[in-house]
């Protein structure tokens, strides 16, 4: 593990030359090999990031009870205590940008990692659940045009990510966070010659950059007020003037180290970030890219657009949030927006029909989820429900990979039923996939999802209700899907076109290898180990327990600085009273189980499986009858509320006439002028030579003469 | 009899100079004829000359008479190229009269 | 007249600024294809001068003017002299200038070879490189302003001869816009130097800094001739409307040479003149507030139009107006910071801008067309100049690891924290955050008006104007774009070491706080804020 440490910027590097080695010579020397540099760069990253996840818990044994005393110590004595994270260390790479005066606040982005718990989780779903796609896509991928291509984007994804979640301040985490905007504009324009395609990817990137201005704004006013954008500086703790601070441990107690005149700037910060943090994880109302960057190759939304790059904003809001607790109505709008979110989604995913789509909305509730975990001062729950989420939604999209490879790109769920006898091994996977996301009693999605629904109930009983009804929303489209697609009588359709676009040659070539194996063994081995994380995933955070099972996940994190300092923020703000809950930061090891809202969680999960039951396998004209009686609600939803059409109508149409009005305004008005000073001139010697010029040579000696007269009159009168 | 009848002074120079001057722009305003025109202005030129030369004589300075050396040398290349040109312009329109070529006045 | 003087130091100097006017005059004599070997080789020695004075700029002597030649050349009383001096700012503008000209004279089309006087077209580019170097490095306010006229020939000869259908309205407007906007500059500068008594540029600042020599109604006045005229030049609304017309009538590798170097002169000269002589940056004045509502306008305005245009050398020009609107403000905000930061944004945007201006000529040299309506789909038969077109495209739009980044960054996060903004408007705090804002919607304004860009000529299924010619770049192509491409990344991911080279300078330039404006009183500045806790 001191190897990773020492060594962490290796884990960026290695899938970045993966990415430049296939980049380079993809096209023409490695061909249908080009795999391999990124199987190669990702997979040592992946090794390197476990072991640092190994080592991190193998050492954590011996401080468990550190962690929490310490927040106590920081929550008396704001921060004055020595530094009592063993677990967290600071990695110098190389000074990236440093200007600015010597004297004052000197801008200081050092490349450099900052590693503690938090960082190890994500690191570890990062570029393993990485690496398990990066497997699954030389599969899934063969044959096609610009194989090495997309390869070599994977390698740059998994680079940009790595940076984000390794990053010791905010702007490494900005290069992460635009560096992943870019892949997935990209990837999801990967068949670039579709229309829709490049329409998606521009409006991925686009969307994207309106949360990047906003978290642009919020890293320029971190620096205004705290004159560093460092999270811990030299480390998370450590007193003394040698000692560089950073901002995260100056945010427990700003008027000690904000300028007077900038305290203004703390809230604006945390609703700068917020954009961001809204826009990367697709939240209300910048979630509409996530839908549509379904056009990238399902391995693309696996990985980017549900497991990794969309949780981006969950880790930033986890990683920053002392300065978002003390802040409630921060807080407040983050529990909103996600639940929001959460429901809003979940209904449109609802009568989606196209399998991606369905999850693609199931990932922006899911994130929604998350959110409210972590604005009801529960950010352990969130980046438990961050862990298993990544796992069972990379199985579920890669697993209707699986069923678009076997359908020849066919998605629309009418079209195809029973498909269980066509995929077996996809069924079981599948099935094991929607069991986890619909929360079914004892997988992995229930535990995390059950987490947040009590720490809401704790909270609101509104926000509660809402996540409730979302469980239920989501356990039904879930099964819906499942029940829709793989039980029922056989129908399987025979797309004329793979994947969703035209390449003739490899069309042929694919189709004879389907009748062959629908599940190749490249493709079914990454998603059996997802499998099983969501099958298991719960352990590691389980609410009951002796020792180390319950809660593990919880203590783990709660060795990490930002939930120590999270926690601390917190106990401050709120005086200990009963609204903080030490077991949401992972400070408290006691906890009594409380088995009502695991009930109710299986219960509404239950539930809304019978439903579907009910509706789409059981008796499917009933459920097809039922939706013509809510035809307008259904269309609605279909629709998805409009909100496409009116993003278009009230914000792009808009901002396009005002470039065509400033147009006119340069050509006519503006340059108009221009031309007018050049005008004024012309038309005065045009004058002046009718005027004056006239060709009489007598004429002109005359008025010379005149000249001179006036002239000595002028003198000498 | 006064001096003025009895001693040729700078005055006389004066009145001589200045009375080509005028004649000259009188002509010079009065005819259309390139070729008077052209006499006119030289006429006038050597009125100033005669200014020169008399001034130079009084104030016993060389500086006008080198004026007016510089003068004639100029009146002189001028004047090639003067006619020069009046001769192309009477071959465009078989007369020098300056009222014929006032579409030259841009 | 005392004897000319060159010291050693100054020698790369001298020499850096006539080798390109000397080659010009032997261009001139030759055969076009021994022309253009010889400008290639003449622009490449000029390169290899300036990376040398560059990497010495940093660690001169800490006077003000890193290399000072010297009084070498009086002209009488009025004080004028050629001077040449050089510090870390100049030094690494004249290295983009010597970087990108080789290649644009490498890049020069066959066309320009096969038509009559092609030597000609060599030799004024050199006439270009060296007036363009003895702007960077004029010590002398008078020889500034001459070599910044200068510029304007070669490039109106240039534009009217070799340029594009409307060519010749191009050159006039350019020209005349452009110069009636220096005559003002000239104005300003003479009055100046009158009162000063010398036109050496650091004496002059620094009588400009007295308040008992120049009155502060003279002050407002001249501030206002010198950014007339600088603004021209960069350009800001409302004074851009020369450029679209000009960019997209001019060759080629004139339109490289105007967006990328040229337009710098602007920002240049507002860095070297108006910043440091105190006219504006210091309190509430109102030319800063005006300077500043234009460059907003601009940032908005300009990326609006950029993205409902349809020539790609059209977006490019108003794209260069939103993002130079950006560079001029952080030039305002006056920190070490935010000045560290426009020098390197006028870098950064000097190298995508050329690198994208040369893409668009080379793809409008194979498809005929700069309508991004009539060509879709390029990137399938032109996979190499897809993926830079790409690359270049994500430089020019602030990526992190590209150069671009980090000026617009280090731009903005001057523009926010800076005192001057933030105190400008009736001198209240608070406007900060608002204005940072609006200079930010770039970051989004830029992505769109460049993806859409990208993805209507790149992406979808191909299509091109009849008799489009589809091949990827040549190794001739790529020889011009890769130099670029490396300096790209240099400057992104090892920027410091480049930004040290000229932190001294730049903190020199800052606007002398106490003595601009009196009425105002003393002002704390923004560095100190955080010392003083």
């Amino acid at each position: 593990m001191n190897f990773v440490i020492a060594h962490s910027y290796l884990i960026p590097l290695l899938p970045l030359l993966g990415a430049i080695v296939a980049g380079l010579f993809g096209a023409k020397v490695l061909k249908g090999a080009s795999h391999w540099p990124i199987w190669l760069g990702v997979g040592a990253a992946a090794v390197m990031s476990l072991t640092l996840l190994v080592g991190l818990l193998g050492r954590q044994d011996v401080v468990l009870v550190g962690g929490a005393e310490h927040a106590a110590a920081e929550a008396a004595h704001a921060i004055d205590s020595a530094a009592g994270f063993p677990l967290a260390h600071v990695s110098h790479w190389f000074d990236w940008i440093v200007a600015g005066d010597d004297t004052g606040a000197k801008f200081n982005a050092s490349a450099g990692a900052f590693i503690d718990p938090l960082t190890a989780v994500m690191l570890s779903v990062v570029c393993g659940i990485g690496f398990l796609i990066t497997v699954f896509a030389a599969g899934y991928m063969k044959g096609e045009a610009g194989y090495f291509r997309f390869f070599a984007y994977l390698g740059l994804f998994i680079f940009a990510m790595t940076c984000l979640v390794l990053g010791d301040n905010l702007v490494m985490l900005y290069l992460g966070w635009e560096g992943v905007g870019v892949c997935s504009y990209l990837l999801v324009g990967y068949y670039y010659d579709k229309p829709s395609a490049r329409e998606a990817a521009k409006k991925a990137f686009i969307v994207n950059r309106v949360g990047d201005f906003g978290f642009a704004l919020g890293i320029f006013l971190v620096f205004y007020a705290f004159g560093t954008i460092s999270y811990f500086g030299d480390g998370p703790g450590l007193v003394g003037p040698a000692f560089h601070k950073g901002f995260i441990e100056m945010a427990l107690n700003p008027s000690q180290y904000v300028p007077i005149g900038r305290l203004w700037a703390l809230e604006w910060i945390l609703f700068c970030l917020m954009l961001g943090a809204f826009g990367k994880s697709a939240q209300f109302p910048l979630y509409v890219w996530l839908p549509d960057a379904m056009e990238g190759p399902t391995p693309v939304s696996a990985l980017i657009h549900a497991a990794t790059m969309v949780t981006a904003g969950v880790y930033m809001i986890a990683r920053l949030s002392t300065l978002f607790v003390p802040h409630h109505a921060a807080m407040v709008t983050i529990a909103v927006v996600g639940a929001f979110t959460a429901l809003f989604a979940g209904s449109i995913a609802l009568k989606q029909n196209d399998l991606k789509k369905v999850f693609a909305y199931s990932t922006v509730s899911q994130l929604g989820y998350m959110f409210v975990a972590v604005a009801v001062l529960n950010p352990v729950a969130a980046v438990f429900h961050l862990v298993t989420h990544a796992f069972f939604k990379a199985l579920l999209f890669l697993s209707s990979g699986v069923v678009m490879h076997a359908t020849g790109g066919e998605l629309d769920l009418r079209k195809m039923s029973g498909m269980k006898k066509v995929l077996p091994k996809t069924n079981i996977l599948m099935l094991i996939g929607c069991l986890a996301l619909a929360g079914f009693p004892l997988l992995a999605g229930f535990w995390s999802k059950d987490e947040i629904v009590s720490a809401a109930s704790g909270k609101s009983t509104v926000l509660w209700m809402v996540m409730l009804l979302t469980s239920l929303l989501t356990a039904y489209y879930t099964f819906r899907l499942y029940f829709r697609v793989f039980q029922g009588p056989e129908l399987v359709p025979h797309g004329e076109h793979g994947h969703g676009h035209a390449h003739d040659a490899e069309e042929a070539h694919a189709h004879a290898d389907h009748h062959h194996n629908h599940e190749p063994f490249i493709m079914i081995a990454p998603l059996a180990i997802l499998a099983i994380g969501a099958l298991f995933a719960g352990i590691i955070n389980l609410p009951f327990g002796a020792g180390v099972s319950a809660h593990s996940l919880g203590h783990f994190l709660s060795q990490s600085p930002s939930f120590a300092y999270g926690y601390a923020a917190a106990e401050q703000t709120y005086h200990g009273g009963q609204e903080v809950d030490a077991a949401g930061f992972g400070q408290a090891s006691q906890e009594a189980l409380s088995v009502t809202p695991l009930v109710v969680g299986g219960v509404v999960a239950l539930l809304g499986i019978a439903m579907a039951y009910a509706l789409h396998l059981q008796n499917r004209k009933k459920g097809d009858q039922l939706a013509v009686s809510l035809a307008p609600i259904g269309h609605a939803m279909e629709r998805k509320y409009w909100i496409d059409e009116l993003f278009q109508g009230a914000i792009v149409e808009p901002l396009r006439a005002f470039g065509k009005v400033f147009l006119a305004i340069d050509k006519y008005v503006v340059d108009g002028a221009v031309a007018m000073v050049a005008f004024v001139p012309q038309v005065t010697g045009f004058g002046l030579k009718l005027a004056t010029q006239r060709g009489y040579l007598q004429g002109y000696a005359l008025g010379m003469l005149m000249g001179v007269a006036v002239i000595l009159l002028w003198v000498f009168a | 009899m006064p001096d003025v009848f009895t001693k040729i002074a700078l005055q006389h120079y004066l009145v001589v100079g200045t009375i080509m001057f005028g004649v000259g722009l009188i002509g010079f305003m009065c005819r259309r004829n390139l070729i008077i025109m052209f006499l006119c202005s030289e006429l006038m030129f050597q009125g100033v000359a005669i200014h020169f030369v008399a001034f130079g004589a009084y104030w016993h300075k060389l500086s006008g008479q080198a004026f007016v050396i510089f003068i004639l040398a100029l009146a002189a290349a001028e004047a090639a190229l003067a006619l020069a040109i009046i001769v192309l312009l009477f071959r465009q329109k078989q007369t020098v009269d300056s009222q014929a070529f006032r579409e030259l006045r841009g | 007249m005392p004897p000319v003087q060159i010291n050693s130091q100054s020698a790369p100097l001298f020499l850096i600024v006539l080798i390109p006017f000397l080659g010009a005059a032997f261009a001139a004599m030759m055969s076009v294809k021994m022309a253009r070997l010889w400008a290639l080789i003449i622009a490449f020695c000029t390169f290899v001068f300036s990376l040398l004075i560059a990497i010495h700029a940093g660690d001169a002597s800490p006077a003000q003017w890193g290399m000072d030649a010297g009084n070498t050349l009086s002209v009488g009383q009025i004080g004028f002299s050629v001077r040449l001096s050089c510090d870390g700012i100049s030094a690494w503008l004249t290295v983009l200038t010597t970087l990108l000209m080789p290649l644009v004279i490498f890049s020069v089309s066959a066309k320009v070879d096969e038509g009559p006087n092609a030597r000609w077209f060599y030799a004024w580019m050199l006439v270009l490189l060296g007036s363009l170097i003895g702007c960077f490095v004029a010590g002398d306010a008078l020889l500034f302003y001459f070599f910044f006229e200068l510029t304007l020939v070669p490039c109106l000869i240039l534009m009217g001869i070799w340029g594009g259908a409307d060519r010749v309205r191009a050159a006039t407007k350019f020209f005349i816009y452009t110069f009636a906007g220096s005559v003002f500059m000239l104005i300003g500068l003479v009055y100046l130097g009158a009162k000063a008594g010398t036109f050496e540029i650091s004496k002059m600042i620094e009588v400009a800094q007295n308040p008992a020599v120049i009155s502060s109604c003279a002050r407002a006045w001249i501030a206002a001739s010198l950014v007339a005229g600088f603004l021209v030049k960069t350009p800001v609304f409302p004074l851009h409307t020369w450029q679209a017309l000009t960019y997209s009538d001019a060759p080629v590798s004139l339109t490289v040479v105007m967006a990328a170097i040229m337009s710098k002169l602007g920002t240049y000269g507002l860095l070297r003149f108006v910043l440091p002589m105190g006219f504006v940056g210091a309190g509430p004045s109102h030319v800063t507030n005006w300077i500043i509502v234009l460059c907003l306008i601009s940032v908005v305005y300009g990326g609006l139009i950029a993205w409902v245009q349809k020539d790609m050398a059209r977006i490019m020009a108003f794209s260069s107006v939103s993002h130079l609107g950006v560079c001029v403000l952080a030039i305002f905000a006056s920190s070490t910071l935010s000045l560290q930061g426009a020098v390197m944004y006028m870098l950064a945007h000097g190298l995508s801008t050329a690198a994208l201006f040369f893409l668009i000529g080379m793809i409008h040299e194979r498809t005929g067309t700069r309508d991004i309506t009539e060509i879709s789909g390029l990137f399938k038969s032109m996979p190499i100049a897809g993926t830079l077109l790409v690359a270049f495209t994500m430089a020019s739009i602030g990526l992190p690891l590209t150069s671009g980044f980090v000026g617009e960054f280090l731009s903005l996060q001057g523009i926010i924290s800076s005192n001057t903004i933030d105190s400008a408007f009736a001198g209240c705090g608070g406007h900060g955050l608002l204005i940072g804002a609006i200079a930010s919607t770039g970051i989004i304004l830029g992505a769109i008006y460049m993806l859409n860009m990208v993805a209507k000529i790149g992406f979808g299924p191909e299509k091109a104007p009849a008799g489009a010619v589809l091949k990827d770049l040549n190794g001739g192509d790529l020889a011009v774009l890769a130099p670029i491409a490396v300096a790209v990344l240099l400057l992104g991911i090892m920027p410091t070491p480049v930004m040290d080279s000229f932190k001294r300078d730049v903190s020199l330039l800052k606007a002398p706080v106490t003595r601009a404006d009196v009425s105002t009183g003393p002002q704390q500045s923004e560095d100190a804020v955080f010392e003083a806790k």
